[in-house]
């Protein structure tokens, strides 16, 4: 039995970036409050985080908000506990309409970087032909983001990971290398990371380089302003002009709005509230959408689970938690044909675990008496590619807040059939004692034909399988076709003058990838085009 | 920005070395268990639908007598609709006062009737993971109340108000046999009942219920393995030491 004295010790030295500037907890708020600035930014994730700091860099007075609050490395504690109910949406149990897709999205300073995983991939190049050739979207090849992908690299230092993978992902890589299955190692962006395993509770240690400890910073340096605890309510239009945004200021805890008030002005206005808070705060304000693309095709990679027990330790809650993947299934599968997938390791902590293996009593307490021997593969289904594969649509419940109904079809299960197949088969080649894949009541299989012949003989139902989401995309696609776009190649909502969308809402398609720096490019490009226009002196510039 | 020394006698330092030389040999020969298959074909057979029913699975079990309850169930909430479920709700709200009471603030998320069902379904669900001791296993089960309710009070008001509706629905007499099978009140229910509505529940035709029994487990599974009290029987260490 392992116990606390058998936690790892690190001496650490750290020094806190200092959030100074311009800091507004509207939860404290103890009268309405309105501000003014060149642009206002909905949102503080990839998106919001890159475009505060280009237009800031321009000279344009800026104004974030943020729905969760702000958490810096002092409040981070490697807890569980603690973490999801502060720094996640809904507690990190956000779920689609009939509750059968768990999703993990992050609510807080950062959005999604601050408590990310650090994978980091170029957009797949399979995607962004697509884009060109069926989508016919313009500009967006992968020679021209080339020089966003690279600047945005820089600036996060996104680069190589040199130090071993832990137990968790080493697997994955031996499982797959004993059945001819090609692997890589993920870029991550962190600086002075030193292994411990704890990114999706927040760095401790400030080595992620997520938008709480870069841009944002970067942005309030230069004047910028960040009202937390607020949410963005709508828009206030007049022709088609945004002037305004309205604001409810939250309680302490996130849960409810109090009385108080922000409003907040300016001649432009950026949402990257996300993919279901973009499209939920654009159909909350009634934006002109003749043609209904609002929250259509919203996007999930539905991500399913297999575990397997490994003869020795993993101790899946230490290390890097992602480092390696596969692409197989990503690049041997054609983007319209059967569901492709890719293939990752996940953080193993306690509750992650516990909430996902299935079942309850004692097989469920069996499983979990072996954490440090688990071992787990997810796959990461590409959606949005075939015509089968729509997606879901965000529409707005009763009391205004977004939902995301996400039918699992045909077509998905039959990825998740073969996903698991895979994720066996590859647990079985690196050793696994036993596998199981994550559905119905999780019978564990000693042997790979037991579980391949269980597997193909599963009937996969809404929660009878599991499905999970990390990676929330679309919802207000690019295109330069307004019949089937919400905003233009450059972001501009195709309806009104001033409203542009910078997040993974954007996106026309799943990625094939994890979305991080996929975002950070296309908002760097977008807002460094935007920025372009509305620098002071752009105007003058022009004439001349 | 951060500098990290590993100290001499730092055990989790040397763990990237542990894991490339000492455990598993990165350049020894790959087990072959299996032959390779090559890119996974794609079988249009999957394409079938769904059938839809959870109880054709073969892999659920116990299911003969749940089909049974899952069909009235369905028929008692599929003809009252959503008018039963508010009913419910409103009846446990002006049955049970709010027990605002300075000091419980998280525990007001769940009226104590919610709390008494929590309190019998979490040995159940916890089956096999609580302490032996029957000191140590009521102060965790009593934790693991307290850490739902606190979880609770951390969740959007729609999400709420559905928790606040499947309590109410659980606690009520007429639909707690209708839909749970459990015939006596929840304090007074043996660990045999609770485990045959959880199962009832877990395997259930209808999604609803399915749902229902997903959000229990998610509460009261975070809850337990959430407490670091959880936390030597499963062999976790804990977080790293930062010092």
């Amino acid at each position: 039995m392992r116990d606390r004295k058998d936690a790892p010790v690190f001496r650490i030295v750290t020094d806190v970036p200092a959030y100074g500037g311009r800091v507004i907890d509207a939860s404290v708020l103890e009268r309405d409050l309105a501000l003014d600035a060149d642009v206002v930014i909905v949102g503080t994730g990839a998106g919001g985080g890159i475009a505060a700091e280009t237009l800031s860099e321009a000279g344009l007075s800026v104004i974030l908000v943020e729905e969760g609050p702000l958490r810096t490395s002092r409040d981070f504690h490697m807890s569980e506990a603690q973490a999801y109910p502060d720094l996640y949406q809904d507690s990190a149990a956000r779920k689609t309409k009939d509750k059968a897709i768990n999703i993990l999205q992050g609510r807080c300073v950062g959005g999604g970087t601050t408590v990310n995983w650090t994978s980091s991939f170029r957009t797949p190049p399979a995607t962004l032909a697509y884009w060109a050739q069926k989508l016919h979207l313009d500009g967006f090849a992968v020679e021209d983001l080339a020089p966003w992908f690279a600047r945005m690299e820089t600036r996060l230092s996104i680069g190589p990971w040199d130090m071993a993978p832990n137990a968790n992902n080493e697997t994955l890589a031996r499982g797959a290398a004993a059945i001819g299955i090609r692997t890589g190692t993920i870029r991550r962006n962190v600086t002075g990371c030193v292994n411990l395993g704890y990114c999706g509770m927040g760095c401790p240690i400030d080595a992620k380089q997520s938008m709480l400890v870069t841009t944002i910073p970067a942005a309030l340096g230069r004047g910028a302003t960040l009202v937390t605890r607020a949410r963005a309510q709508a828009f206030v239009r007049v022709g088609d002009h945004v002037t305004a945004l309205t604001c409810a200021a939250m309680d302490a805890q996130g849960v409810r709005p109090t009385d108080r008030r922000v409003t907040l002005r300016a001649g432009t206005f950026i949402s990257a509230a996300g993919g279901i808070g973009t499209p939920g705060l654009l159909l909350r304000s009634r934006v002109p959408d003749p043609y209904a693309v609002l929250g259509k095709r919203t996007f999930l990679h539905p991500t399913v689970v297999s575990a397997a027990l490994m003869p020795d330790e993993v101790a899946g809650y230490y290390g890097a938690p992602q480092t390696i993947y596969s692409d197989h299934f990503i690049e041997t599968m054609p983007v319209e044909g059967p569901i492709g997938f890719k293939l990752e390791a996940p953080p193993l902590h306690p509750v992650l675990a516990a909430i996902t293996l299935p079942n309850h009593g004692a097989p469920h307490a069996r499983w979990m008496r072996h954490l440090p021997n688990l071992q787990v593969v997810i796959a990461l289904l590409r959606d949005g590619f075939h015509p089968a594969s729509p997606g879901g649509t965000v529409t707005l419940s009763d009391d205004g807040t977004p939902v995301l109904d996400y039918p699992l079809t045909p077509y998905v299960w039959e990825g998740v059939r073969r996903a698991f197949r895979i994720m066996a088969e590859i647990q079985f080649a690196a050793g696994a004692a036993q596998v199981m894949p994550i559905h119905g009541d999780g019978t564990g299989y000693r042997e790979w034909d037991a579980a391949r012949t269980a597997i193909d003989e599963f009937t996969f139902a809404p929660l009878v399988t599991p499905v999970v989401s990390a990676h929330v995309m679309g919802g207000c696609p690019l295109g330069a076709d307004s019949h089937h776009s919400a905003v233009d190649t450059a972001g501009r909502y195709h309806h009104l003058a001033n409203l542009y969308v910078l997040d993974a809402s954007l996106f026309p398609t799943s990625l094939g990838a994890n979305p991080q720096l996929s975002i950070f490019a296309i908002a760097a490009r977008l807002s460094s085009g935007l920025a372009a226009t509305l620098a002071p002196g752009a105007q003058t510039a022009h004439a001349a | 920005m951060v500098r990290a020394d590993y100290g001499p006698g730092d055990r989790y330092g040397r763990l990237p070395e542990l894991n490339a030389a000492t455990r598993y040999s990165v350049n020894a020969p790959p087990i072959r268990l299996f032959r390779l298959n090559g890119p996974v074909r794609f079988n249009s057979q999957a394409f079938t639908p769904y059938r839809g029913a959870v109880a054709r699975s073969t892999d659920c079990v116990g299911l003969s007598c749940a089909v049974m309850t899952t069909r009235r169930t369905f028929l008692i909430v599929g003809l009252a609709g959503g008018a039963a479920l508010t009913a419910a709700y409103w009846l446990r709200r002006a049955r049970v006062r709010d027990p605002v009471t300075g000091g419980h603030r998280a525990l007001a998320a769940l009226d104590p009737a919610a709390q008494a069902i929590v309190a019998a379904i979490a040995p159940v669900m916890l089956d096999g993971a609580l302490p032996a001791d029957p000191a140590d296993r009521h102060a965790a089960v009593t934790e693991t109340v307290a850490n739902v309710a606190r979880a609770v009070s951390g969740l959007a008001p729609s999400v709420q108000k559905e928790i606040g509706e499947l309590f109410s629905l659980l606690g009520l007499p007429p639909t707690r046999v209708a839909l749970a099978g459990v015939t006596t009140p929840w304090a007074e229910a043996s660990p045999e009942a609770v485990a045959a509505f959880l199962e009832r529940w877990r395997t259930s035709e209808w999604m609803l219920l399915r749902s229902a029994y997903d959000a229990l487990h998610q509460l009261v599974l975070a809850a337990w393995y959430g407490n670091p009290r959880a936390w030597p029987s499963i062999g976790y260490p804990g977080p790293p030491v930062l010092a």
